[in-house]
């Protein structure tokens, strides 16, 4: 098992947010894909490394958006864009 | 002076009518008998009013700073910290502060200590807060503010107001009860507060059923309630707004933002969304940014209304956005403007640049996509990077960008050219004047006045480059032509190629034609304000005059730049200015010759941490130079070789001319303790051979060259070679050198019992050297010397001032300092380089770079030096060693 290298190549991870955003604001947070359900917003985000997250969620809390889970998913898993 | 200064350190105005919020006002009262009250919840619940609403109303000093982004800097923080300390002004001195600039990190920790004592003595309590604090992400600044927590003096109660917990030991304080918080959870709005906000202050008219039902979908939300109330506000269907907006499930601030924006006229939307895009507003930047005339009346009815403007100031200049909401607007100018935002920040980084924000400038610059201009802009004040962090910063950032399009900007190769030049990493600097030089090709036709330009700063670096190398003829002609191709109003390019001219011809013995250059130097860094060239300047002026003889204008000329360069600073807590180091270490050189000591230790120490801090090559690399002369005068031999071996490992980076200059150092040291094979082979290897011709460039080798001679019993070989000297010294006007190889002559006929010409030899030294006052030059020859004063007296000869120079002698002999008792072998030497390499801001990629070793090598050195240490952080690590004087 890779210590930290695979976590140095893009991966995707999937936030999920109380609240229903629009989807412009996926342009804002830097290219997302919006999902919304019915009081709440999935977020799946292409990010480059670990730091490239972090500042993505810290553009999600000052939009004061309460975080409800925030989830690697797994590189060779299907995801559409 | 800017703007911005002022608006960080006082209170946030009020700007509105606000609900009364007795049962935090308490909750905050109690918590003043601890140590920190921490202010903490997500943006738009009404910290920031609170905590204002608390210090106004408490009858103690109050102090405030606002943080922003650019205050992740140690030195910077800590500057605007003190400042803002409320304590009554004579308490913390303002020397305190000043003299954090050039300070090294572990000298910062003293500094609290002294400050906490000084507050300690102080007595009246007094609040200080720090608004913002989450945009602090620099490790430093947290183990500082950790470390001011722990030791925080009774009168103090700091109030910390951020979006997240810092990432301090709360859980500590919290145990001790020495910390109060307000949390999202007390910051929420009631249902009353929710209803008194409606009703009394908005004055909407609501039923409680209306009420309860906003409450229950903003849930206390206050950013969010704003926001609500300026939509509700002449709305007819109060009512059907209500159940829509209750019933939806959309982001709040996104739904009542549409409604809001909807209702205002186009051209206010318009100009929202337009000036989003900026931090701080005023009305003139506003207007060129936008183009609307009437900024300033939209300004003062934005503010009125409640639209998220507030005011930074009580003269109402400057404004900015809360962030919630600047944050939406640019995102609508995304969505609705996307054409429109490179033109914007254009526009804004123009005004910024003409009203002297350059930092701001850079920024506007990099995110209207005009890297070229950035560049420019990062270039053309390269030379004043070192002055402001902040740009360094942005240089570092774009060259980390590396696209092809930016790489082959000219002006950015410039940029960093300067940079690692004034690093000492010539091969680097070469490299990029080569790829400016490239890229130069690219450039269209019609900017032939920007390529000259280029080429003006290329051969100023370029000289540099030269004088690094020992080659001054060329340097003098490429900082010649540097001057030509340079335009006037290039004031920093030009007075640093008229220095770097300066100094060439200083070191090739034209000392008049150096200090014209210089003093053309100096009249060019006064009008364009150069900071640190005009250090620079002044002490290769003041060296100029050393040569000449002319001790005491030296000290003169070296003391006007440092009290100017004092009292430019007061005013300006983000400038700091690495020359000084140089200064000190020049005017060390001068208190060692009068043989003042602790004067001239104290100087070396204080400028070599000062150009440690820095990390500016040749200054570097001559403080420990001029720490080892010192040093070496005291006795402390282990001490002085240890200065010397550090400058000549940094020489050797540097080039063959600089590593020869600092083997002179060694040689020195070498005689002083008198191990003539080690000096005797120096002599060998060195190119200079006892019956050259010699010349003013490497007078200083020479005149130890005739040391070694006279040491090995070659008297006559080492008076020929001092004649010839002399002659060159005295057909330059080198009065200082002629001084020097006067004395060297009289002790060498001392040995050949030549005493008739020893002693003329000494009388014109004698006659020459007495209305300067030279001291050390004559003592540093110990026991030969005082025999030779004897004889001078008792010919009669200059009494006064050669029993003068016999008292110094004895002095000096008695003058013994104990070496450090510490274990100087606890860390291998290795380690030691590292740790000395942590004390500086370099990262661990950079000290590796340093180095020349991997990254993962260096955080191994460091985990063992902190286990050695005894230690858990870089901060400690350094304090530590700094406190038992390894730094």
């Amino acid at each position: 098992m890779t210590h930290g290298r695979e976590f140095d190549i893009p991966g995707h991870y999937r936030i999920r947010v109380r609240g229903v955003l629009d989807p412009k604001w996926g342009d804002w947070l830097d290219n997302l894909a919006l999902t919304v359900g019915e009081d709440e917003t999935t977020l799946t985000s292409h990010v480059q490394d670990q730091a490239a997250l972090y500042g993505l969620l810290l553009k999600i809390q000052s939009l004061g958006l309460p975080l409800l889970s925030v989830e690697r998913v797994v590189p060779d898993e299907d995801l559409k864009e | 002076m800017t703007v911005v200064l002022s608006t960080k350190l006082s209170i946030p105005p009020i700007h509105s009518e606000l609900v009364p919020r007795p049962r935090l006002i308490k909750r905050l009262h109690g918590g003043r008998k601890g140590r920190l009250t921490l202010v903490s919840a997500p943006a738009g619940f009404g910290k920031t009013v609170l905590t204002t609403s608390w210090v106004k109303e408490s009858r103690e000093p109050v102090g405030w700073l606002s943080l922003d982004k650019e205050d992740n800097d140690p030195l910077r923080f800590l500057s605007y910290l003190l400042r803002a300390l409320p304590v009554a002004g004579d308490t913390i001195d303002d020397g305190a502060i000043d003299g954090l600039a050039g300070q090294p990190p572990p000298a910062l920790s003293e500094l609290l200590g002294k400050t906490i004592n000084q507050i300690a003595a102080h007595q009246t309590p007094f609040l200080l807060v720090l608004d913002d604090y989450h945009v602090i992400q620099d490790e430093t600044i947290h183990g500082l503010m950790q470390y001011w927590l722990e030791h925080q003096p009774d009168p103090m109660h700091l109030v910390i107001v951020t979006r997240t917990d810092p990432p301090w030991m709360l859980a500590r304080l919290r145990a001790r009860g020495e910390l109060n918080e307000v949390r999202s959870r007390e910051l929420r709005f009631t249902l009353q507060e929710t209803s008194t906000f409606l009703r009394r202050v908005m004055k909407i008219d609501l039923s409680a059923e209306q009420i309860a039902s906003l409450d229950n979908r903003l849930e206390g939300w206050i950013a969010g309630l704003q926001l609500l109330a300026v939509s509700l506000q002449g709305r007819r269907d109060i009512d059907g707004f209500i159940q829509s907006f209750s019933g939806s499930h959309r982001y709040v601030f996104d739904y009542l933002m549409e409604e809001v924006l909807q209702q205002q006229p186009a051209d206010i939307e318009d100009f929202l969304i337009q000036t989003s895009i900026l931090q701080q507003l005023n009305a003139s930047l506003c207007v060129a940014v936008t183009g609307i005339s009437d900024s300033h009346q939209i300004l003062i009815e934005l503010e009125q209304s409640n639209l998220f403007l507030l005011p930074l100031d009580e003269e109402r200049e400057w404004y900015r956005y809360h962030h919630l909401f600047a944050e939406l607007l640019q995102g609508r100018l995304a969505h609705v403007y996307p054409h429109k935002v490179a033109g914007l920040h254009s526009r804004a980084s123009t005004w910024f640049e003409q009203h002297a924000f350059l930092e701001r400038a850079v920024i506007h610059a990099v995110l209207a996509g005009n890297f070229n201009r950035a560049a420019f802009l990062v270039a053309q004040n390269a030379l004043a990077m070192i002055d402001r962090p902040g740009l360094k910063n942005i240089a570092r950032q774009m060259d980390a960008l590396s696209s092809d399009v930016l790489q082959r900007q000219p002006w950015l190769r410039v940029a960093l050219a300067w940079v690692t030049l004034y690093l000492g990493r010539l091969g680097s600097a070469t490299l990029h004047l080569q790829a400016a030089s490239q890229a130069l090709t690219h450039l269209d036709d019609k900017r032939l006045a920007e390529e000259k330009h280029i080429r003006g700063h290329l051969a100023a670096v370029n000289s540099y480059v030269l004088a690094f190398q020992g080659e001054m003829g060329p340097a003098v002609k490429s900082a010649t032509t540097a001057l030509d191709l340079l335009p006037q109003e290039d004031g920093a390019a030009r007075g640093m190629s008229a220095m770097i001219l300066g100094t060439a011809l200083r070191w090739q013995g034209d000392l008049a034609g150096a200090e014209e250059a210089l003093l053309r130097s100096r009249a060019i860094n006064r009008s364009a304000g150069n900071n640190h060239v005009m250090v620079f300047t002044e002490c290769s002026l003041a060296e100029v005059q050393i040569q000449q003889g002319r001790l005491r204008q030296a000290a003169l000329t070296i003391a006007r730049v440092l009290e100017q360069q004092d009292s430019q600073q007061k005013g300006d807590p983000n400038r700091r200015f690495s020359g000084k180091g140089l200064a000190y270490a020049r005017l060390s050189t001068l208190e060692l010759e009068w043989d003042r000591l602790d004067a001239a230790s104290n100087l070396a120490q204080k400028g070599l941490d000062n150009a440690r801090y820095w990390g500016q090559m040749d200054v570097l690399i001559t403080c420990h130079l001029n720490l080892a002369t010192v040093l070496q005068a005291k006795g402390e031999i282990e001490a002085a070789a240890a200065e010397i071996e550090r400058a000549k490992q940094l020489a050797a980076a540097v080039s063959p001319w600089y590593q020869a200059y600092a083997g002179v150092f060694e040689a020195e040291l070498w005689l002083a303790n008198n191990e003539l094979d080690k000096a005797s082979w120096w002599a060998e290897k060195s190119n200079l051979r006892h019956d050259d011709e010699p010349d003013l460039k490497q007078i200083s080798g020479y005149l130890t060259l005739a040391r070694v001679l006279i040491a090995q019993g070659n008297p006559s070989q080492a008076t020929s070679l001092l004649a010839r000297l002399r002659t060159v010294a005295e057909s330059s006007g080198a009065i200082g050198y002629v001084i020097e190889a006067g004395v060297l002559q009289a002790v060498a006929w001392q040995t050949e019992n030549e005493d008739a010409s020893a002693l003329t030899a000494l009388e014109k030294a004698l006659s020459l050297a007495e209305p300067e006052g030279y001291v050390h030059t004559f003592i540093k020859h110990g026991n030969a010397m005082a025999k030779l004063l004897r004889n001078a007296v008792a010919a009669g000869i200059a009494t006064t001032y050669s029993t003068g120079l016999l008292a110094a002698l004895e002095n000096r002999s008695r003058y013994e300092v104990p070496t450090d008792p510490l274990q100087l072998d606890l860390l291998t030497d290795r380690e030691m380089m590292v740790l000395r390499l942590l004390a500086t801001n370099l990262s661990i990629p950079e000290i590796a770079g340093e180095l020349g070793i991997a990254p993962s090598t260096v955080r191994t050195h460091v985990k063992n030096i902190y286990s050695k240490l005894d230690v858990h952080s870089r901060f400690e690590a350094v304090t530590k060693a700094s406190e038992s004087k390894w730094l």
